[in-house]
């Protein structure tokens, strides 16, 4: 674990409009030192304008940006000491992997010396030293990336940005430089800011997670606090899946809140938390599948629509009598035998797994 | 520790603009607004000289002769142009570098040399005439030189290229998969030709018209030196104002009209050429 | 039977574009075996092989004065053309701002307009400024027209690639300098190789300013062999000619050259 303590990282009312739209709407964030933090959303959510008005290549139209305290709006990139990880690396074609390793030291006049060796020290740290003098099209997707990390981290920048870095690579590799990254990160001891599209990813690898849509930042959490507790429909159903249930009517009667749906179902949830217009959202893994019915705050009857086996998991669309289909999710035991569709079954869930949650789709 | 707040990339780029605009602002704008200005120089009425091109016929023919040389010039480098390029865009490798490298070689040789050597070959005495009554096709020499012919088989041969490098290009982007489908669907290749390849080539066309038309206007060495009296084309009479005649605002007038006719020619082509969904010639 | 005749067609189209292709060359070559010739008038085939005309080449005072007046002309023209060129192009294509269509129009309509406008009307703005008749009136009429040339080379290498590679750089610490000089160039350095060349090729060979804004001190090639071409025409002209086509023909390779190590990497 490193000692260094990485730069902190505030956004006071930043803002960034072309024209008429607006890309980034005014927002507030405190990042502390040496934190993981992951902006995940949509595309056009932001999330992107957001880095590059941190790495200072985007001009804010408003707000001001702190790192360390200070303010660095108006500041070129190339005095702000931050690293960046392009999405497509930007690895110069014209360097061979060390000199593209090289080249943030060279340009600080750093002795030759000096670079010769912090360039060889941080690429047997991402195990590449045999490709330094290798052009860049030489390597592969994973190897680039390395290049492009360990590059933007050469001159112990305190924060590193990161634009969807893993994106080009295939699932296993990209779980394998997730780990990578997360080491990386601890031992450098910088602040990271990560986005990327990949809820997943967000989740393995960061200590805060905000999530973007339409330019502002809906929920800033840990990946459990999102997850379990969304504040809006937005956030529920962009992280995971989501069972959504218009409300018409909701009621609180000691100490259990009865709710109508609008397509006429009752459900019963702990607390209602929430005012304003509220939506009922319930997760695939609450939900219990039995074969009769159980002794549950919230039952139905229902039948099997279908049913998918994926690795790990067993997902079944499963229909109400009201028409309503239902999504549920169970962990596969080894052997299991999967319901066939078409079959009558029960599901149920508890009180506290009916989720209220704004019933917001975005900015009006 | 904050700059100017509007610091970004593109400002900066944008900035690096004004040495250039700077440099083209002092010797072309001023220039050419300069030559404008002063078609409007020294005469009661403000548009005297443009009156008096329209009224001497001399003057009025040589506008006419000059467009109707770049009418036919463009007309006969398309009829060239079109096949030979059609050829030349399906070969590839040694083929290709050898068509290109012959098409390439008179397009950068000088163009006072090239009219040279048509003076060459057409004078009475000249290589044409000399090889022709050898072999004994004709009795006397052909008059070839200053006259309409000689300026046109001058000029289609300096236009040639710019008509048949816009054409390669655009029939190498047609994809052969087209001609294909047509054929599939029952078109003999004449139909197919017409009515699949033409339409799709007609981006290119339309580039090498314009290029072989708005350069054909302003021509100046070959009608000058293979051209007579008799069909001067414009450039030749605003030159022959100039050195000659000394008369500078008549000149300007003349340029003026040819600047005005260019422009719009330039103009009209870019919103056309907009239009039917290609790029101008800046994308 | 539509076999032979799409054969036959075939045939017609492959004669008709190699004799097209040897008209464009052709009249080039017949002027080679021409500066041999042993005698003054013009014939075809010449009469008898001689040197005489390089040698009268190099004993006139004229051409080699006209020959060194094109290069003296024709360097600072490339050199300055680059530079102005290649910073229209860093402009327009990497800034972002209004107009960047009209100013592309504007940078390349010098090569678009009839040349014979420009020089009327340099001419007198030269007359004013002093400067008529000397090195730096026709080095700046070139460099006008050849401004687009390398605007239009240089721009097609800056779109061949993304942005990022330049904002990468800034983020890693590059300033502007060194922004241009370690990423940008060697990216764009053929195209800018390239638009030098073709500048001092296009300024060697160019007539129409050269006639208004030289002096008979000043005077380049192709204004000399106008000049010789109005009066009289004799081999000598061939002569010049011949080695007038032997330089470009080196430089064009040069080009092709170098457009193929480029290719190949």
């Amino acid at each position: 674990m490193s000692d260094r303590q990485g730069a902190s990282l505030q956004y006071v009312d930043i803002a960034k409009s072309y024209g008429r739209v607006q890309a980034l709407r005014s927002t507030t964030l405190d990042i502390a030192p040496g934190e993981f933090f992951a902006i995940i959303g949509p595309s056009g959510s932001g999330k992107t304008t957001l880095l590059g008005v941190t790495a200072g290549y985007i001009p804010p139209s408003g707000g001001r940006i702190l790192i360390n305290g200070a303010d660095v709006v108006g500041m070129p990139p190339f005095r702000r000491e931050i690293g960046m990880v392009f999405q497509n690396y930007a690895l110069f074609p014209h360097m061979s992997v060390a000199e593209n390793v090289g080249f943030p030291l060279r340009m600080r006049k750093l002795p030759k010396s000096d670079i010769e060796a912090r360039v060889r020290k941080i690429l047997a740290m991402v195990q590449l030293d045999a490709m330094a003098e290798r052009r860049p099209s030489q390597l592969s997707g994973g190897q680039q990336q390395r290049v492009a990390l360990a590059r933007a981290a050469v001159y112990d920048p305190l924060l590193l940005l990161m634009d969807e870095p893993l994106s080009a690579l295939d699932k296993n590799l990209r779980e394998a430089m997730q780990d990578e990254i997360k080491q990386f990160q601890a031992s450098f001891g910088a602040t990271v800011l990560y986005v990327t599209h990949d809820q997943n990813e967000a989740a393995a690898m960061a200590h805060r997670i905000a999530i973007m849509n339409h330019g502002r930042i809906e929920q800033i959490g840990t990946p459990k606090d999102l997850y379990e507790h969304p504040t809006n429909r937005f956030v529920a159903s962009f992280l995971g899946e989501a069972n959504l249930f218009d409300v018409a009517n909701i009621e609180a009667r000691g100490g259990e809140v009865r709710i109508q749906t609008s397509d006429g179902l009752s459900l019963i949830a702990a607390s209602s938390a929430t005012d304003g217009k509220v939506c009922a959202c319930v997760r695939p893994e609450a939900i219990e599948l039995t074969s009769t019915a159980v002794d549950a705050a919230n039952g139905f009857a229902a039948q099997v629509v279908d049913a998918t086996y994926t690795a790990g998991s067993l997902r079944y669309r499963i229909r109400l009598d009201s028409g309503r289909i239902i999504t549920q999710r169970m962990p596969s035991a080894r052997g299991a035998e999967l319901i066939a569709p078409g079959e009558a079954v029960h599901i149920s869930w508890r009180a506290e797994d009916t989720l209220l949650v704004q019933d917001v789709e975005g900015p009006s | 520790m904050s700059a100017s707040r509007a610091w970004s990339p593109a400002t900066g780029y944008a900035v690096v603009l004004l040495l250039p605009c700077l440099f083209l602002l002092v010797f072309f704008v001023w220039p050419m607004a300069a030559v404008i200005a002063r078609s409007f120089a020294d005469q009661s009425v403000w548009f005297e000289h443009y009156l008096t091109v329209l009224e001497r016929s001399s003057y009025l023919k040589v506008l006419f002769y000059t467009l109707q040389v770049a009418t036919s010039v463009t007309i006969l480098c398309l009829l060239i142009a079109y096949p030979v390029a059609a050829v030349v865009a399906k070969l590839d490798g040694g083929w290709l570098h050898l068509c290109f490298a012959l098409i390439l070689i008179p397009f950068w040789t000088s163009t006072v040399i090239r009219t040279y050597a048509w003076m060459v070959l057409f004078q009475r005495k000249g290589v044409l005439n000399g090889l022709l009554q050898e072999v004994g096709l004709i009795e006397q020499p052909l008059k070839l030189m200053h006259n309409s012919i000689g300026v046109h088989i001058g000029m289609v041969h300096v236009l040639l290229p710019f008509m048949i490098l816009p054409l390669v290009s655009a029939f190498r982007n047609i994809d052969p998969s087209y001609m294909r489908a047509a054929g599939v669907l029952g078109a003999n290749p004449l139909r197919a030709f017409w009515h699949v390849y033409l339409p799709l080539s007609m981006p290119g066309v339309s580039a090498g018209v314009a290029l072989v038309f708005i350069t054909s206007l302003g021509f100046f060495i070959t009608p000058a030196l293979l051209g007579g009296e008799r069909n001067m084309m414009i450039a030749v009479l605003i030159e022959q104002q100039v050195t000659v005649t000394v008369n500078w605002p008549l000149a300007s007038a003349l340029a003026s009209i040819l600047l005005l006719i260019t422009a719009a020619l330039y103009i009209l082509y870019e919103r056309v050429s907009r239009r039917a969904g290609g790029g101008g010639v800046l994308d | 039977m539509a076999d032979g005749g799409a054969r036959i067609g075939r045939i017609v189209l492959i004669g008709f574009t190699a004799l097209v292709l040897l008209y464009l060359v052709m009249p080039t070559f017949v002027i080679l075996p021409m500066s041999f010739s042993n005698k003054t008038y013009l014939s075809f085939p010449p009469p008898g092989w001689s040197l005489k005309w390089y040698q009268s080449l190099a004993e006139r005072p004229d051409y080699p004065l006209a020959f060194l007046n094109s290069v003296k002309i024709g360097v600072p023209v490339a050199l300055l053309a680059t530079t102005l060129g290649t910073l229209a192009a860093l402009g327009v294509v990497r800034g972002r701002f209004f107009g960047a269509r009209p100013l592309s129009a504007l940078v390349i309509a010098p090569l678009m307009l009839p040349q014979i406008i420009l020089a009327i009307g340099l001419y007198p703005i030269m007359a004013r400024i002093g400067l008529i008749g000397s090195y730096p009136a026709v080095v700046i009429g070139h460099t006008v027209i050849c401004i687009p040339l390398v605007f239009i080379t240089v721009a097609a290498s800056l779109k061949s690639y993304q942005p990022t590679y330049e904002l990468a750089a800034m983020t890693l610490g590059a300033n502007w300098w060194q922004t241009f000089w370690h990423v940008t160039f060697p990216m764009i350095r053929i195209g800018v190789i390239v638009g030098a060349i073709l500048s001092f090729t296009f300024s060697f060979d160019e007539l129409i300013i050269s006639l208004f804004l030289t002096s008979p001190g000043t005077r380049t090639l192709p204004r000399l062999l106008w000049e010789d071409l109005r009066q009289y025409v004799t081999p000598i002209v061939a002569a010049a000619t011949t080695l007038v086509l032997c330089i470009s023909f080196f430089l064009l390779s040069l080009i092709a050259l170098i457009q193929r190590r480029k290719d190949a990497s």
